[in-house]
């Protein structure tokens, strides 16, 4: 997983040191989530420019908002939210979005020098309509999924990130969970 | 749906992501000011593009200037500043400076060995000037008529002087690129624009407006600058064609 959260420890003394001025520590802040990041930024944007521009941003509001920070609190939901802000407004002025799309190398199994090339490709097949799945549900259920299983994020960072509540997330992951699954399974039958 | 999560779960990894930009180095530049002076402004920064010949801060004295310089990180040559105010422009209208010449006279009359790009639209400028600006001189090759031109290739070398360029109106986007394996920095947002100071801060004249996007990138001693109106990606066709 990218940018998986610090040891809290260590965390809250980089953040600590970052508001105290040292420029080290936030950089090294900003190393260590800059992936996740940027593909949330992504998720909500579609475009990878646009993705970089908001990541950027956020990190830079971020870093003067310190001050606000509550010491000990996680900081990468936080800097999610200030990110995925800052996605949202380009993405409202943004034109051409990419689709979500799958690593070419996954898709060509075709080879026959796996060592079980059918199983490699239900599974490509599988992966592949799942995600066509994905694509078509509506927008914000398509966000909570990819926020929740795609980036790995907490229920938590999906509401700070989406700015909902913690029970909205819920109620969507449930809502967007039973669309996949009736649509997968008619794929499957 | 234990199954079907385990699978999302799956696909996270398998989807192909562009690749994640180094954010560190802008954001350094960025967050390098102390915080108080910004907090909760949110307002544009001003960003000032020097070489990289002179440590000492003595940049912007330029008559009016007095702006306080944030903070200044180097890339492949070029030194960006980041100051809380713009200088004022010392010189009004624009133009190019120097004397138009041809490449052959251009080549001979600075000190250094610059390329053209091959790129196609840039392998033939329309008006080639020298400039004298600063030691070793400076090399402008233009496209379009002078007067409005559709892009600028400046080509200097950076021994001696502060070269600034300063971006003002809404948020700069700064961004640092590779231009065939060197470092160089992309400018892009509102007009902005720039003048040579020697070494010892005096503003050496030649000065030239245009509201486009910037690339700045070394090739060896040579510092180029290319603003036209175009994307970072044809900008670095442009670049990467040097030859």
């Amino acid at each position: 997983m990218v940018g998986r959260p610090l040891d809290t420890t260590d965390e809250t003394e980089l953040v600590e040191r970052a508001k105290r001025g040292d420029p080290r520590a936030y950089e090294l802040l900003v190393e260590r989530y800059q992936a996740i990041a940027f593909r949330t930024a992504y998720l909500v944007t579609r475009s990878a420019e646009d993705a970089e521009d908001a990541a950027q941003e956020g990190f830079v509001k971020a870093y003067y908002a310190l001050g606000r920070f509550r010491r000990g609190a996680p900081f990468r939901p936080w800097l999610l939210q200030i990110v995925a802000n800052e996605a949202r407004n380009r993405r409202r002025s943004g034109g051409r979005r990419d689709r979500l799309a799958l690593r070419v190398a996954d898709e060509d199994v075709s080879g026959g020098a796996a060592p079980s090339p059918e199983m490699n490709v239900i599974a490509s097949e599988r992966r592949a309509a799942l995600l066509a799945a994905v694509e078509e549900l509506r927008e914000e259920d398509q966000l909570v999924i990819a926020c929740r299983y795609f980036l790995d994020l907490s229920e938590e960072e999906t509401a700070s990130a989406l700015g909902l509540r913690r029970g909205t997330v819920k109620s969507r992951l449930s809502r967007a969970l039973e669309k996949l699954r009736s649509r997968v399974e008619v794929a499957d039958a | 749906m234990p199954d079907l999560e385990r699978d999302l779960r799956a696909l996270g990894g398998e989807l192909a992501f562009p690749a994640t930009p180094d954010l560190v180095t802008a954001v350094r530049a960025r967050t390098a000011a102390p915080r108080r002076r910004f907090a909760g402004a949110g307002r544009p920064l001003a960003i000032v593009l020097a070489a990289l010949a002179i440590a000492v801060a003595i940049a912007f004295a330029v008559p009016a200037a007095r702006s306080a310089i944030l903070h200044a990180f180097g890339i492949g040559g070029i030194r960006v500043q980041l100051v809380d105010r713009l200088p004022e422009h010392p010189l009004g209208r624009a133009r190019i400076p120097g004397r138009p010449t041809t490449l052959e006279a251009a080549r001979a009359a600075v000190a250094f060995d610059f390329r053209v790009p091959a790129a196609d639209g840039f392998d033939d400028p329309d008006q080639v000037y020298v400039g004298q600006e600063v030691p070793g001189g400076v090399v402008f090759l233009v496209y379009g008529p002078a007067r409005r031109p559709r892009a600028l290739l400046t080509a200097f070398e950076a021994n001696g002087l502060q070269y600034a360029s300063k971006n003002a109106g809404r948020g700069t986007r700064v961004r640092s690129v590779s231009v065939g394996g060197n470092a160089g920095v992309w400018l892009e947002g509102a007009p902005h624009l720039f003048y040579f100071l020697d070494r010892s801060g005096t503003f050496r004249g030649g000065t030239l407006r245009l509201a486009t996007n910037t690339l700045v990138w070394r090739r060896g001693t040579v510092t180029y600058r290319l603003e036209a109106h175009l994307t970072l990606a044809e900008a670095l066709d442009v670049a990467n064609s040097l030859h």
